[in-house]
Parts: C-alpha cells; structure tokens; sequence
C-alpha cells in the first residue's frame, strides 16, 4: 500500500470510527466486538484499496462492508456462545451436575473438556471481552493469525460434537 | 429525511440501527440514510466513548495489530513466484516421529552459521546500513536499508557477501538503490532494489539453497530459455521475458538467484554476461 492510500484509509477510519462503532455497539451490545468489526472493515479496505479509491462513495462502500460484517458477527457471536455453553454443561455434568438430563455418552459426561485449548482459546475471545487483536497480541501472533486459530477451535469443537 | 431523524427519539433510532442490522440486504437502510441516523443520535446522545477505545488508540492498534503484518505478508508475494515458500511437505519418516523435521533443521541451523561466518568477514565501512539488513538463514524480523551503488555486485559486497557473483552492469539510467529481508517460513531472502529513471525497477534476490529448503528455480520450463554466456562461465540460466518485464534464475554455489524487473531480456542477458567467473573477491574491494 502507498503512502497516498493510507493517508487516505487513516482519514477514512478516523472520520467514520466512532459513528460505526456506535452502530456496532447498538447492534452488537460489546465492545470488543464492536471493535473487531471496525478494524476487520478497514482490513477489508487495506486489501481493497484500488476499489475504495475509485469508488464514488468511499464512506457508502466502507459502511455496507461493516454492516455485512456486523451481520456475520452478530451469527458468528451466536454460535460461539451456544459452543460454550454445549461445553460448559458437559463440563458440569462431568463433575456430577448433569444439567442436560438426556445426556448419555460416557465421553462426554466425563471429558475434561475444560481443559481444551481451543476451549480457552474461544472463552478468553467470548466471555472476557477482549479483543482479537488484544487476544494476538498476548498470545505473541498477527491478528490475522489468531483469526484462523479461533476459526479452527470453533472447526474442532463443532466436529467433536458431531461424533 | 434528517428531520425525520432528528424528531425520533434515541430508543427509536436505535431501534432503527438494530432492524437494520437484522435485515436481509432487500430491506437495509441506505448508508446516508443510516449516516443521518448515526448522526441525529450523536445529536442526542453524546456518543458513549467510554465504553469503547478512542479513535486515536484504536488507529494505532490496527496499525500495529493490522497492517503491519498485511504489509509484511505483501512484501513476501511480492517475491518472484519461485521464491516464495514452496507447498509444506513433509517426509512420511518426519511425520512417523513426531511431526519434527529434523532435516530441514539441521540444514537452517548449518546455513545460518555459514553465513554469519561470511558476515564476519566484511569490510568494516558502512556498518550501520549493513547492520540494517542482518540476513540470516531466518531472521527474526524483515528488515530494509537504502544506499546507492553503482551495481549490484558493489552493493553485495557492501551487505557483506562476498563469495557470490553478481551483474557488474545495469541498464542506463539504473542504479542500487536498497536492499531489504524477506523472510518467508522456511527460508530468508535478500532483495536488492535497482531504480530507474522512469521509476522502473529490477530486483535481485538471493536464497541460501539447502536441503530441506526446497529449489528456488521455476518449474515452467516452456516458458524459460536457458542462456549461456560467452565465455568461460561455469553457470548457465533461465531467462524469460513477458508484457514489459523479464527475468532470470540461476544457482551458484549454494545460491539460488533471481533477477526480474521492467527491462527488455535484451538488457536483462546484458546484466548477466557482465556476472563475472565464480568468486573469491577480496571482502574489501570493489565497491
């Protein structure tokens, strides 16, 4: 990227941020959330410069890719938060306080699930409020890095439910 | 519109942004239209920035968090296509023990103490640029330094390597103007930046070949020709020209080399015959 496109990104983001991070807000209910929108927005624009550059609305283009971003993350914080809550209560029923009281397979009653990585990985996403880029920066990785490790412990923990 | 907007109360705008974003794409507001309500409630509400970081902080996240590897991992496809890191295979025996490739280990850890001894034996003047582009087997982080020589051979020389050959001549106009790391997973590159008038550019890259590592050279041979040089040179190459660039690959030693750019292949066979015979050169010459 040239000096003169991100010029231009960096007055774009400043001028929008905190409108869509209200938008975000509004819509998302957390912050962190809403901060990762905004910044995977403008990672969009970063990638698509030379489209946002001779674009006639360069705000309109930035604000429909956050909102389908905002969109896909609004799903994307659902299924997280069902994947939890699957794992926690098997977690629970493993130490004897079953809560789904039609769970059978001796796996999972008694699977210390808790203790699986892409298990904490995902929880200190979810429920602590932090960031990815917050997440990639302790863990050492880019964010884009962290993106696809969370991506895969939510691949993982969906196939261990499947079998 | 806007004092539709601004007559609404902030339950009801924000009512407005969450139907908004729950809608399918038919039913979504336009962006002016959603601007003007973002806008009416800043009117309203002042905005809650402190729930939120402040657009300063946050621009320097994404900064950091963002563009700085997207522009690390730019630069690395900005390697010629033979240069880039090859598919990751692995050995049957490297996965029967435990997914650790022992060779391609050993072979990083052989190069890097081969080349830190090649180092070692540069010239002490210019120190600081040089310094600015440590090249290892696998550096820790891409590195870059500007400077102006008059070919690239001077400029190898300068970075410390000398016991490789490279064009003693450009194409007018053209000079060494920089040189930085690239380091892909498996292996560190050097690029050494030739600018023209015109703003052209012609880039060398030198890899350390080695085992494990995988061949530099391009795999579609039908659209290269090999060259060979007057004169007693021992290397041989594969030039190939399309649209306004051209390029060419070569291995000497233990060198896998790259040299690709906006010249025509005229010039480009030009650069190659001025590569002299095989190195030793004096550590502290030619510059």
């Amino acid at each position: 990227m040239t000096t003169e496109e991100l010029r231009l990104v960096e007055a774009l983001y400043r001028r929008m941020y905190d409108r869509l991070m209200r938008y975000a807000l509004e819509t998302l209910g957390d912050a962190a959330r809403a901060e990762d929108v905004v910044q995977n927005t403008f990672e969009l624009a970063c990638l698509n410069v030379p489209a946002l550059i001779r674009h006639p609305a360069p705000e309109g283009w930035v604000f429909v890719t956050f909102r389908n971003l905002v969109r896909t993350s609004a799903k994307e914080r659902a299924g997280d938060i069902m994947l939890l809550e699957r794992l926690q209560s098997r977690a629970a029923a493993s130490e004897g306080e079953r809560v789904y009281s039609d769970e059978t397979d001796p796996d999972i009653l008694y699977g210390d699930l808790s203790e699986l990585p892409e298990y904490r990985l995902l929880r200190g996403y979810v429920d602590c409020g932090r960031t990815v880029a917050e997440l990639a920066e302790t863990m050492g990785i880019s964010a884009e890095a962290c993106k696809k490790r969370l991506q895969r412990a939510r691949n993982r923990l969906r196939r261990y439910f499947k079998e | 519109m806007k004092e539709y907007y601004r007559s609404k109360s902030s339950d009801e705008l924000k009512a407005l942004l969450r139907a908004d974003a729950g809608a399918d794409s038919g039913r979504a507001l336009e962006p002016e239209e959603a601007w003007e309500i973002l806008a009416a409630l800043d009117d309203k509400e002042p905005s809650p920035e402190t729930v939120y970081t402040p657009a300063d902080a946050a621009w320097e996240r994404f900064r950091r968090s963002y563009l700085e590897p997207m522009e690390r991992r730019t630069a690395a496809e900005t390697l010629p296509p033979s240069l880039r890191r090859p598919p990751r295979r692995r050995p049957a025996w490297a996965r029967s023990v435990g997914g650790s490739n022992i060779k391609a280990a050993a072979a990083a850890l052989i190069t890097a103490a081969l080349i830190s001894a090649a180092s070692v034996s540069a010239y002490a003047a210019g120190a600081d640029a040089r310094a600015a582009v440590p090249w290892e087997y696998e550096a820790a982080e891409d590195s870059s330094c500007e400077f102006e020589h008059a070919s690239l051979q001077s400029a190898l020389y300068f970075l410390g390597v000398s016991d490789l050959s490279a064009p003693k001549a450009l194409p007018e106009g053209f000079v060494c103007t920089g040189a930085r790391t690239v380091n892909t997973r498996i292996r560190s590159v050097l690029l050494l930046r030739c600018s023209g008038d015109g703003g052209a550019e012609i880039t060398m890259s030198v890899a350390v070949s080695g085992e494990g590592v995988g061949s530099a050279f391009p795999k579609r041979n039908g659209a290269l020709k090999k060259y060979i040089p007057d004169g007693d040179v021992p290397v041989s190459y594969l030039v190939g020209a399309s649209g306004g660039s051209s390029e060419a690959y070569w291995k000497d030693g233990r060198y896998e080399c790259a040299l690709y750019g906006e010249c025509s292949l005229e010039e480009l066979e030009k650069m190659l015959d001025s590569i002299e015979k095989t190195p030793p050169y004096p550590a502290d010459s030619g510059r």
